[in-house]
């Protein structure tokens, strides 16, 4: 039996490389470097990718028609944009997060990091 | 395959060291995104001088790390996809030369693990471990000149027997070594590894100390560390 493939519907978990740059991408097309700065800004430092991890993931991107290359102004630089099927990829993650965040809301789960870790050390 | 110095994107040595780092990768893969990891790289390194002024080790390490383990998935995705005779021979491209070079780089590599494993069980890695080279003395391997054989002689033999396909193939008016090269990165692996195993028999010592040092007090006080290490 074959290995089930990695985004083959829109259930399965992204990973957060691959989720930043599908954020990254949801607004414009963006090249290498742009997608990069911007998955740094959006994930406030927390995803940082080199070319190598990146171009890793464009990748596997491209193999799973998520994103596609498109041609530009420029003579060598390529930007990519997302499909309609990663934006319904992204769509529905969204969505995932808003139900768990909602309910996590609802359950009062919501704290302060610093609260939680002052807890920790005085315990 | 895109040759990135005929294109002249290659301003300066650290372009012509990320060409030489995307070497690492599958060559398909190479040939795919390997302009726009160069481009990509480039904006990176000018982002870093003008906020620190110059490319430092953080950058580069952070390169290093970064290329190395990408370049390890992508081979491991192929190898995964196509069965290993096929990602030996189509991707590797491993040819006989190859494989005798490193079997004669394996004595040599399995003595270099012994010695490492045995300065790590004594927690001391500027001094070798005097129990395993107890150990290692009653074996054949460490009586002289069979010492001499697999120390000296068979990493020359390797990097010399990489270079052959280059030697018989020179007069081709449409050779080009550095092609061979770049399509052959095991060749690149294998002289690389055998120029730096010659090394380790000067600086057996030397190496250990630094990756030490280095490992608990940081790159800020590397001359120190380096006159110490001179005296291991």
């Amino acid at each position: 039996m074959s290995k089930p493939k990695a985004f083959s519907n829109a259930n399965v978990s992204l990973t957060p490389q691959i989720f930043y740059i599908l954020l990254s991408l949801a607004t414009k097309a963006r090249h290498g470097y742009d997608i990069m700065k911007q998955v740094e800004n959006d994930s406030q430092g927390n995803v940082k990718l080199g070319p190598g991890t990146l171009y890793g993931a464009i990748k596997r991107m491209l193999e799973e028609k998520l994103i596609v290359a498109v041609d530009s102004d420029e003579t060598r630089r390529k930007y990519y944009k997302l499909t309609e099927k990663g934006k319904t990829i992204f769509s529905s993650e969204l969505q995932r997060y808003n139900g768990a965040v909602t309910l996590a809301k609802k359950r009062n789960l919501f704290t302060d990091p610093k609260t939680v870790k002052a807890g920790l050390t005085h315990d | 395959m895109i040759n990135l110095i005929e294109d002249g994107m290659l301003e300066d040595k650290a372009d012509r060291f990320y060409e030489l780092l995307l070497l690492l990768y599958p060559e398909a893969y190479r040939n795919r995104f390997g302009v726009e990891m160069l481009y990509t790289f480039q904006d990176m390194r000018a982002e870093e001088q003008t906020k620190h002024g110059n490319a430092g080790i953080d950058f580069w390490s952070s390169i290093l790390i970064d290329t190395v383990l990408s370049a390890l998935h992508e081979h491991g995705d192929i190898l995964r996809k196509e069965g290993m005779k096929k990602y030996l021979h189509q991707t590797l491209k491993l040819n006989n030369y190859n494989l005798i070079s490193l079997i004669l780089l394996l004595p040599f590599l399995l003595m270099g693990c012994i010695d490492f494993a045995g300065r790590i069980l004594q927690g001391d890695l500027g001094h070798y471990n005097p129990a395993t080279y107890a150990a290692l003395s009653q074996t054949p391997l460490y009586w002289y000149p069979i010492l001499f054989t697999w120390v000296i002689l068979f990493p020359i033999l390797a990097v010399v027997i990489s270079l052959v396909p280059l030697a018989i193939n020179s007069k081709k008016s449409s050779w080009s070594g550095i092609t061979y090269l770049r399509q052959n990165p095991v060749s690149v692996v294998i002289i690389t590894v055998g120029i730096l195993l010659l090394a380790a028999v000067k600086l057996h010592d030397f190496l250990p100390c630094m990756v030490h040092s280095i490992s608990l007090q940081g790159f800020g006080k590397l001359p120190t560390i380096i006159s110490l290490c001179r005296k291991a």
